[in-house]
């Protein structure tokens, strides 16, 4: 390996460090434990190792590590990702550790639930934690290395003040960091010291000018096409945030940076693909086929990140808009696209209390046909979701849960995975066992089954006639179905001891 | 962003309860002002102590409008902080031992109290 120093190194743990064999779904069973295989194979279904360059950079990485390497590298700085294996042979030589995660303490869901069902620990909090012990770090600090860690989880850094301080963290960033950054930067350079812990409030946030493009390849080549949502729920710092619509500029030279260096496909990142262009949750179809046929004209296969199910509704009701994106993304051999969505509850009550905008333009007492239709819609039109719920919500009755489940029945036929997310109360954080805190009650435990049921049988199909047909994905997929095989039988067995009523029968999808 | 302008505050003494319910008080003032940093500057006896977190994230976590700052500072240097901030400051004091001589600082000191 060469000996080229960088002065500011850019990482994260292998859980995130990885482009799933380009499968960005199977990246979320580095959120769960291992489970009925030993933990290197689960790591190695759920992240494989990413290829590097002679001096331990990454081919693919993390798309927000990207932003800060270009923006660093369009100041002048000496500045690279550095792939966490590689991590130790450069931080003697370096000035600056900068660390970004999504989940560094498995604290947020679905790691959070996983740790509650299975009591143990998620491999993606354990593999940061043997990459973080894995490093020299007593050396570089005495040396003068100043550690930055930032991120989505940025703030469970609070709740593990332990490890911050064995580990050196100098400064916690939460928040969109192309402002601050620089700052930091800049202070260690002129060795000032540095604060301990910064949010980044909404007024701080960086206009569209300040975010630089990409210069490397992001992972799975995700690209952000917007940031911020109109939709003010309640549990979402998101919201606050102002809306910024990235330019079809500034897209396509980041598609480019990826298709050049051989990443060929690629996610459209927004909290809401759909509002690409909007005005507020007004769509704007010109600008979102715009979109698409860039995204078509440089891609072999296209995948949404995230959409709203109001959105999917209206779209198709008003401007029959996902069948002509079908007709745009289903062509060159794809033939369906993945996409996340958020139906958190099917009770109206809880929904006009914490997010009572989310069905707009439909009135929030219309959630549960809303969230029908979209996913009649998705079905039709070969729009695979993986949905998530919330549970245990501060506000929520037993009622609420019920009414969940009801609509959980009413989604049978429809090609989807459906996750079960725990609220957590941040105060239960606190403690080591947090999870043993929480209160799980049988409705509850009732939506679970139903979630797990309906996962289950629609993964098998999924797996089979969309996901994984590639020939040199069969190993994987044979390991994935063998781990439904294992969940299935558990599943079963828990049942059967809990003496609950078997529902396995009724969750078989009923529609083609 | 640091170069910015900012609502400041800065502590004194043990962040307890009472001390936590001081600075969510800041947080709120700095809101009704319109004002949109807030830099709360922790004055410890052991630069390497970061325990005040444990309290302060109940102050963090219920902020979501502002941008907060929080700095570790030797107590040393509380003299010569307010020697070279400008503006206005918020000093709270949470502990009974004794501080150097304020009063040249008077006219841009607000002083909080313990109890
Ligand atoms: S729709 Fe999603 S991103 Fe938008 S405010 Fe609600 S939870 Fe947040």
């Amino acid at each position: 390996m060469g000996r080229t120093r960088f002065d500011i190194i850019l990482t994260t743990d292998r859980s995130m460090m990885s482009n799933h064999h380009g499968k960005e779904f199977v990246g979320f069973m580095t959120t769960g434990p291992a489970i009925g295989m030993p933990e290197k194979l689960w790591m190695w279904i759920a992240a494989p190792k990413m290829k590097v360059d002679s001096l331990g950079r990454p081919w693919q990485a993390p798309y927000a590590l990207r932003k800060l390497e270009a923006l660093l590298q369009d100041k002048g700085y000496n500045a690279a990702v550095i792939d966490p294996d590689y991590v130790a042979h450069h931080l003697l030589d370096a000035k600056i550790l900068m660390l970004s995660h999504h989940d560094y303490f498995a604290l947020c869901p679905p790691s959070s639930e996983w740790w509650l069902i299975t009591r143990k620990e998620p491999v993606n909090a354990k593999s940061f934690r043997r990459f973080m012990n894995s490093l020299p770090l007593a050396k570089a600090k005495e040396r003068g290395l100043k550690i930055i860690a930032g991120g989505p989880a940025a703030w469970q850094w609070l709740y593990r003040l332990d490890l911050m301080s064995r580990w050196g963290i100098d400064t916690v960033v939460d928040g969109e960091g192309e402002r601050i950054i620089i700052d930091l930067v800049e202070k260690v350079y002129s060795g000032e010291p540095l604060p301990r812990y910064v949010f980044v409030g909404p007024s701080d946030v960086p206009s569209i000018e300040e975010i630089p493009a990409i210069r490397r390849p992001s992972i799975n080549g995700l690209i952000e096409i917007m940031r911020g949502c109109p939709r003010g729920c309640k549990f979402c710092s998101v919201t606050l945030r102002p809306l910024r619509h990235m330019p079809l500029e500034l897209i396509e030279k980041e598609m480019l940076v990826n298709v050049r260096e051989g990443v060929r496909s690629g996610i459209l990142h927004s909290e809401d693909v759909l509002l690409y262009g909007a005005k507020g949750i007004k769509l704007n179809p010109d600008a979102l086929i715009k979109l698409h046929q860039l995204a078509r004209k440089h891609w072999e296969s296209i995948a949404w990140s995230h959409a709203s199910l109001a959105a999917v509704k209206n779209a198709e009701e008003e401007h029959r808009l996902i069948s002509r994106l079908r007709e745009i993304i289903c062509s060159k051999g794809q033939d369906y696209w993945g996409v996340e969505v958020g139906i958190e509850t099917g009770s109206v009550r809880l929904a006009k209390k914490i997010m009572p905008a989310k069905s707009a333009p439909y009135p929030v007492e219309k959630w549960p046909e809303v969230v029908e239709d979209a996913f009649t819609i998705m079905h039709e039109n070969n729009v695979i979701p993986a949905a998530t719920l919330i549970l245990g919500l501060p506000e929520e009755t037993p009622e609420d849960v019920v009414k969940t489940a009801e609509l959980l029945d009413r989604l049978k036929p429809y090609r989807s995975l459906i996750v079960p997310m725990f609220f957590v109360p941040m105060g239960v954080l606190k403690n080591k066992d947090w999870f043993t805190d929480v209160r799980v009650t049988d409705e509850h435990v009732e939506v679970m089954r139903r979630c797990l049921w309906h996962s289950v049988r629609w993964a098998e199909e999924i797996i089979d006639k969309f996901y994984l047909r590639e020939a040199h994905l069969s190993p994987l997929k044979y390991l994935l179905k063998m781990f439904l095989s294992y969940v299935k039988m558990k599943v079963r067995a828990y049942e059967k001891k809990m003496g609950l009523r078997p529902i396995e029968a009724e969750a078989a999808p009923i529609a083609h | 962003m640091l170069t910015g302008r900012f609502y400041e505050v800065y502590f004194l003494g043990r962040l307890d309860e009472v001390g936590v319910e001081k600075l969510k008080e800041c947080v709120f003032e700095a809101t009704k002002r319109g004002e949109e940093r807030v830099r709360i500057r922790f004055y410890v006896r052991d630069g390497a102590d970061i325990s005040y977190l444990d309290e302060l994230k109940k102050v963090l976590l219920e902020n979501v409008l502002l941008s907060i700052v929080v700095e570790s500072r030797e107590l040393e240097k509380l003299t010569e902080d307010l020697e070279s901030d400008e503006g206005e400051i918020t000093l709270i004091i949470n502990e009974d031992s004794p501080l150097p001589d304020l009063t040249r600082f008077q006219k841009k000191l607000r002083i909080i109290r313990k109890g």
